[in-house]
């Protein structure tokens, strides 16, 4: 049996492992370094039980289970007791509530940055149209999510599943799942093509253009790209939302909606 | 919006983007910490977070470089002034920019390590552990909850990589603003338009 705990300790303890409630080993550990060792374990079917002593308290922190059949073991199995709740679902969702926002803020100003410079001067490559589309289309991606997200009450723990499939199988849920798919793949295609004409556009630009721009107009490319990666962030904290609220949909070839739960309907 | 104007915006917008990369990283780290099976991306995550920090010092000690440079008439001046070949042979500021560079290439490998998620590796893990023992509910239902976890987690390591490569491309505009064009030629060399310009001319 291996017993490691990835986590090095504040202070010095021992972890004590019993096979079938009876003592079988105990090992010290030093504050700062991650507790691991390993023994053989009885040739008999039992549970080894392992436990983390600091400061005289004693936590469980895992099992193991053994089985042997004629000298032999036929299976095995570990289980790890979590020593911290994990932050729930609902406060999950405002964290990324506030990102998302964070983040809509900044790909605005991002936009409207680039936008005020291309009124003064022509980038051979961006236009303000190009920027205001990429915009349009995280903002309706955006506001796409975050109604689903607040007719499924943000909240899975308490959703109810039939409520939640009813929704999806829904013709809103429907329009809306069709908005951000569309929404998304219009933005997938943007940083494709970006990307792809990217190194080629820019050494044209620098090759070709060099007195008609300055180094300082030339920055615009690096601005485009990182509203580019920005927004893409942004979208993949859309679908870090989606999935909090257990909600997950996607389109065939032909256009034919599909989600998960849709078998239950 | 004068050039001053512009630069400050971005310096607003640069400071926003860094808050935001520390926050998605410090509410994964949160989330998952206590989570055995997720020991793995976040370790990757933590590397990530490292060169994006230590990155974002040198850029800063670079960016304070170029403020202080004298104001050329135009930006593209600015690599052919005398202020700032000195400033590139003092060892101080080649020290900056090769921490910068050093640190964006690792932040670079972490995200193309990151490509392949171990965020869904630890749902499948702890899928099949749930399998492989039928009698086990608790474990069942706890691999039920992660799953939905463990999917929203692999979106936000999305987000945190392309976060990080869009405050690089950040960083390139700012020195760009300033009217700085600097790269790392082959064997590392510090390479610079002015310095490229000079050596133009002085080959023809």
């Amino acid at each position: 049996m291996l017993v490691e705990l990835f986590e090095p300790r504040d202070k010095a303890g021992t972890v004590r492992v019993t096979y079938n409630d009876v003592e079988l080993v105990s090992y010290g550990f030093l504050a700062g370094s991650p507790p691991r060792f390993s023994f053989g374990t009885p040739n008999k079917t039992g549970v080894a039980k392992v436990f983390l002593v600091v400061d005289g308290v004693e936590t469980l922190v895992g099992e193991g289970n053994y089985t042997w059949e004629d000298g032999v073991l036929v299976s095995s199995s570990e289980k790890l007791y979590p020593q911290e709740s994990i932050i729930s679902v609902k406060k999950r969702i405002k964290q990324l509530q506030t990102e998302q926002r964070a983040a809509m803020r900044i790909v605005r100003s991002l936009a409207e940055t680039l936008k005020k410079q291309l009124n003064k001067a022509v980038h051979p490559l961006i236009s303000a149209g190009a920027v205001s589309t990429i915009l349009e289309t995280v903002e309706t991606a955006s506001s796409a999510v975050a109604t689903m997200c607040e007719r499924v009450g943000n909240d899975p723990e308490k959703m109810e599943e039939a409520k939640l499939i009813a929704f999806l199988g829904s013709r809103e849920g429907e329009e809306l799942a069709r908005s951000r798919d569309q929404m998304r793949k219009k933005l997938t295609r943007a940083i494709e093509s970006w990307d792809d004409d990217r190194a080629v556009g820019r050494a044209q630009v620098e090759a070709y253009h060099p007195s008609s721009l300055t180094i300082r107009d030339r920055s615009m490319s690096f601005e485009f790209t990182a509203l580019l990666r920005q927004a893409e962030a942004l979208d993949h904290t859309l679908s870090a939302l989606l999935d909090s609220n257990s909600i997950q949909f996607w389109f065939d070839a032909d256009g034919t909606y599909n989600f998960v739960g849709q078998a239950q309907e | 919006m004068n050039v001053k104007q512009h630069q400050q915006r971005m310096r607003s917008l640069y400071n926003m983007q860094v808050a935001l990369f520390d926050r998605t990283f410090a509410n994964i780290l949160a989330e998952f910490k206590s989570v055995t099976v997720a020991v793995g991306f976040l370790r990757q995550a933590e590397t990530l977070d490292v060169a994006a920090k230590k990155q974002s010092a040198a850029f800063l000690r670079m960016l304070a470089l170029a403020e202080a440079l004298p104001k050329t008439a135009t930006s593209d001046d600015a690599n052919r002034s005398q202020a700032f070949i000195d400033a590139m042979h003092d060892s101080d500021v080649g020290e900056a920019l090769s921490d910068w560079f050093d640190a964006r290439r690792k932040a670079e490998h972490a995200i193309w390590d990151m490509e392949i998620n171990h965020a869904l590796s630890a749902a499948v893990a702890l899928g099949d552990k749930a399998r492989a023992n039928p009698e086990d509910k608790e474990l069942r239902e706890y691999a039920d909850a992660m799953s939905w976890r463990f999917g929203a987690c692999q979106y936000q390591i999305h987000a945190l990589c392309r976060q990080a490569e869009a405050i690089a491309e950040m960083e390139q505009a700012m020195l760009r603003s300033h009217g700085l064009k600097i790269w790392q030629g082959r064997k590392q060399y510090l390479r610079w338009e002015g310095d490229n310009a000079n050596r133009l001319q002085v080959a023809s």
